[in-house]
């Protein structure tokens, strides 16, 4: 402490013949001893503080379910593709845009029916059983 | 104690892990750094339950900026000390409006004990000087006790008050010499007739 002094008297010079400042010293440097202990209730107060905000993580089942998951559809940009296809999808066939019917049948094609029998093959089956 | 576990990781790193969810974390830096931060909030405003508001508000704050701190940008001691100082200027700032204690109206321990009379006049005077650097302007308040209450040097009162070492030396020396005008002429009621 007598160095700390020292180092200050030169920077103060002659403020520090000035006795109100030699006191003012004295009181800071009585004021520098305070240490006071931590009181046990301030300890306690502060870790409440400390669990109540303290991140919650999500325990290690969890975060492997949702990893494993993760891993298998290709990760977070995966999920934001599905979701984004899933909302479209639905929107498409609740509302369907004008001209979708068309162009459905320009790709897909129309709906054809294929006679594998044969009109005449089936009704000659029909009459042996009659007969 | 707790911190006796893990003496050699750093303070960011336990704020990391307390972060993550480790909750002895959370213990060992509160050993770690309470009795700093209470003696820092107690030189500067000589009231033990206000000190005690202030050091608890400080952890509240770092507990709170745990998940967003970066590793390297500041010291978490370093930033407590500002954090530290800026809540005790605040304090003082409100004091000063709804008006000074005062030496006059510091209490009395309830059971006087050997001792006592000079226990009270040591209370005296540091409410005097925490009275007094209420009057202050805050960052000069904030300089001086970081500088002689705290005994740091000035290129560490620098960095946590985000100025130069010459603004600090500046800040430090108004500071002390508007400190003596205010004492001054209270020398008997400091106690230091007796010397």
């Amino acid at each position: 402490m007598l160095v700390f002094w020292q180092a200050d008297a030169q920077h103060w010079g002659t403020i520090m013949t000035d006795p109100t400042q030699t006191d003012l010293d004295k009181l800071l440097a009585e004021a520098a001893l305070q240490k006071p202990s931590v009181p046990t209730d301030l300890m306690a107060r502060v870790m409440i503080d400390a669990t109540r905000v303290q991140p919650k993580v999500p325990t290690a089942l969890q975060q492997g379910v949702w990893a494993s998951i993760l891993d298998v559809i290709g990760g977070w940009p995966a999920v934001g593709g599905l979701a984004v296809a899933s909302v479209a999808g639905l929107w498409i066939g609740v509302a369907p845009p004008v001209g979708l019917d068309a162009i459905a049948a320009v790709v897909l094609g129309s709906p054809e029916t294929i006679d594998l029998f044969g009109e005449d093959m089936l009704s000659n089956f029909t009459e042996a059983l009659d007969s | 104690m707790i911190d006796a576990i893990a003496p050699s990781m750093s303070d960011a790193a336990l704020l990391a892990a307390y972060a993550s969810g480790d909750r002895d974390a959370a213990q060992a830096l509160a050993s770690r750094l309470l009795p700093g931060v209470l003696g820092q909030a107690t030189r500067m405003l000589s009231d033990r339950i206000e000190a005690e508001d202030v050091a608890q508000d400080a952890m509240m704050r770092l507990w709170t900026i745990a998940p967003d701190w970066r590793d390297g940008e500041a010291q978490i001691s370093t930033w407590l000390y500002r954090v530290v100082a800026n809540l005790c200027t605040d304090r003082l700032r409100k004091r000063k409006r709804s008006g000074a204690i005062g030496m006059d109206q510091v209490a009395e321990p309830a059971d006087p004990a050997p001792g006592a009379p000079e226990q009270i006049q040591t209370n005296a005077r540091m409410a005097a000087l925490s009275d007094a650097l209420a009057q202050l302007p805050e960052r000069q308040a904030q300089a001086v006790a970081l500088r002689h209450l705290d005994g740091l040097a000035n290129p560490e009162i620098a960095e946590i008050m985000d100025i130069s070492v010459r603004s600090v030396e500046s800040l430090t020396a108004r500071g002390k010499r508007a400190l003596a005008s205010l004492l001054a002429g209270r020398r008997a009621a400091l106690g230091y007739d007796n010397d």
